[in-house]
């Protein structure tokens, strides 16, 4: 049974309306915006001017994008209540950073603008430069795949059902940031971050309680343990997550998107002084804990809905028990849940925010990746040669190049895994080194610029733990015993990173720093 | 099973109300922070060198 197209959406021509307005709306906010950018530290940290309520408010925006909606809503569906732990790995872990300010404090106090420049000032400009080439091949990389999630959600939601429906909306998708992020850079970026944040949270909320009036508690329940039984309600349970990927979970959507991952801390360069920054995290733990819990709550009400619609035996739920197999339908399943249960003029509402949640997300990411690479690649090889001008058009064209890239590989990638798990193993390529450069950099004197080579190189290991590259290598079929999944590629990438990284810098120290810097003290 | 079904329950109820708090405070709060940043860049322009390298 194609459950999919049989479904007509009850999205309307007044929800098409609300969301030309919305867009065209935030394309001019970044239009106006642009006549404040007149240098680098403008475009990329907002001239370091961001007060706590607008620097909560444009993180959570970034945070909460339509990308974390649905990879958190496929979540949610696949695994059922269980998946909760991650939003509450994130939350805890954003709250103790907040208190003791671990990794960002002394990160904001060295006055870098981005984690290369850190690696540069600490390390020197040699690992400055490869650095922040794994950051941008990490980032890029990860950010594959939201152009898709941005498809599949307009298609889904809009009751597109032409096959070549998700290329033409991606492009245009892809098309429509990019002229809003060259114009705008990071003062429209805040604007409107924080504008979506108002939107989402408010539609967030209200869809909620429509979903839980439209199916009622205990039916939700009862789904949840029909289908995913109790792997559905407890993280630790095998059948499901189990302890390493909740230990993994705890590290990647805690302690690295919070404290490692060059967007979050972007935003704790852009803060105006550390009380904001650890403000800024304490106050940011509940949007961390919430971008993942309501969205999988979303995706359990989507899992409900499908099932009373057909249950066992129709397209999202095969004979045998369980789920379908295919991360393109389980990622698509939310999105057509919304598009049956929303009224017109709401559905255009959510439509709206979703894709102005869409643009903050990729213009706040390509910054990054764009400021990455001019500022930390081209600029210590080039030196005084660089121009404030020619530096604003090198990352305007990055961006670019960079959303081409993006569109490519959303075409013809075979996303074969859970959305998440895709994001938790592509940015370990470069967070699992830059943990164990920044917290032996900052934390450990003897850190050595051989070792921090070594540590950042080391990551590209969790690469194994893409579910292509694991089918090539023969790790999903049980040869080794049982299946090595990215969770535990993963938490040996990091331990291996941090142990190589001591090794190393003890076996090569710098021995000219770390006689200026014991001179200094 | 239950006793999971209850804690996840309790935490989505939470999560829901200090969302909603917090998404009012910081919507508050924010709006004159806005003017404030457009307020401080200028100001910023205006205290160093317009030519700059430009």
């Amino acid at each position: 049974m194609d459950l999919t197209n049989d479904l007509t959406s009850n999205f309307s021509a007044i929800d098409w309306g609300i969301v030309v307005i919305y867009l065209i709306a935030t394309v001019a906010v970044g239009i106006y915006a642009n006549r404040y950018i007149k240098n680098m530290a403008d475009y990329v940290v907002a001239g370091r001017s961001l007060k706590s309520h607008l620097a909560v408010a444009t993180m959570l925006g970034s945070e909460i994008g339509l990308v974390t909606v649905m990879y958190a809503a496929q979540k949610g569906f696949s695994n059922g209540f269980a998946a909760f732990h991650i939003g509450i790995a994130a939350g805890v872990t954003c709250f103790f950073i907040g208190v003791t300010g671990f990794i960002v404090v002394p990160l904001r106090r060295t006055g870098v603008m981005t984690i290369p420049e850190y690696y540069g000032q600490r390390f020197g400009k040699g690992v400055r430069v490869f650095g922040a080439l794994v950051l941008a091949i990490a980032g890029i990389l990860n950010m594959g795949v939201y152009l898709k999630a941005g498809g599949m959600f307009v298609t889904a939601l809009t009751g597109m059902t032409d096959p070549n429906a998700v290329n033409i909306v991606m492009t245009v998708l892809i098309a429509l940031v990019l002229l809003y992020t060259i114009l705008g850079g990071m003062v429209s970026v805040v604007i409107t971050d924080y504008i979506q944040f108002l939107v989402l949270s408010f539609v967030m909320i209200v869809i909620c309680f429509l979903a839980v009036g439209n199916l009622g508690w205990g039916p939700i329940v009862e789904t949840v343990k029909t289908v995913h039984g109790e792997a559905g309600f407890d993280p630790f349970n095998q059948d499901g997550f189990g302890l390493s990927y909740v230990i993994w979970m705890i590290f990647t959507f805690g302690l690295v998107s919070c404290a490692i991952w060059p967007t979050a801390v972007m935003r704790v360069c852009a803060a105006k002084d550390i009380s904001v920054v650890k403000h800024l995290y304490r106050w940011s733990a509940i949007g961390f804990m919430t971008r993942f819990i309501i969205p999988q709550f979303l995706g359990i009400c989507a899992l409900a809905w499908m099932w009373q619609q057909g249950g066992e035996g129709s397209r999202f739920f095969p004979e045998g028990g369980g789920i379908v197999n295919n991360a393109d339908e389980t990622l698509r399943a939310m999105p057509l849940f919304l598009s049956q249960v929303l009224p017109v003029g709401l559905i255009g509402l959510v439509a709206a925010g979703m894709l102005a949640a869409f643009m903050s997300t990729h213009d706040s990411y390509l910054l990054c990746w764009a400021a990455i690479i001019v500022e930390d690649v081209i600029g210590p090889i080039a030196g005084d040669r660089l121009t404030t001008k020619r530096r604003l058009f090198l990352a305007r064209t990055f961006i670019f190049l960079t959303g081409v890239f993006l569109l490519v590989w959303s075409i013809f990638y075979p996303l074969k895994q859970d959305m998440l798990d895709y994001l938790a193993v592509s940015g370990a390529i470069y967070f699992t080194g830059a943990f164990a450069v920044l917290l032996l950099g900052l934390y450990w004197k003897r850190a050595s610029s051989a070792g921090a080579y070594v540590a950042l190189a080391s990551g590209l290991f969790a690469l194994v733990g893409l579910q292509p590259v694991r089918e090539a290598l023969n790790l999903t079929n049980g040869d080794l015993g049982r299946d090595i999944d990215e969770a535990a590629i993963g938490l040996t990438t990091v331990a291996a990173s941090v142990l190589l990284m001591v090794v190393v810098s003890l076996l090569f120290p710098d021995r000219k720093k770390q006689t200026a810097t014991e001179g200094a003290n | 099973m239950d006793t999971w079904a209850i804690f996840w329950a309790v935490v989505l109820i939470v999560v829901l109300i200090i969302f909603t708090v917090v998404s009012v405070v910081v919507g508050i709060g924010g709006f004159s922070d806005v003017k404030d940043l457009f307020r401080d860049i200028e100001k910023q322009h205006h205290e160093n060198d317009p030519t700059d390298d430009d």
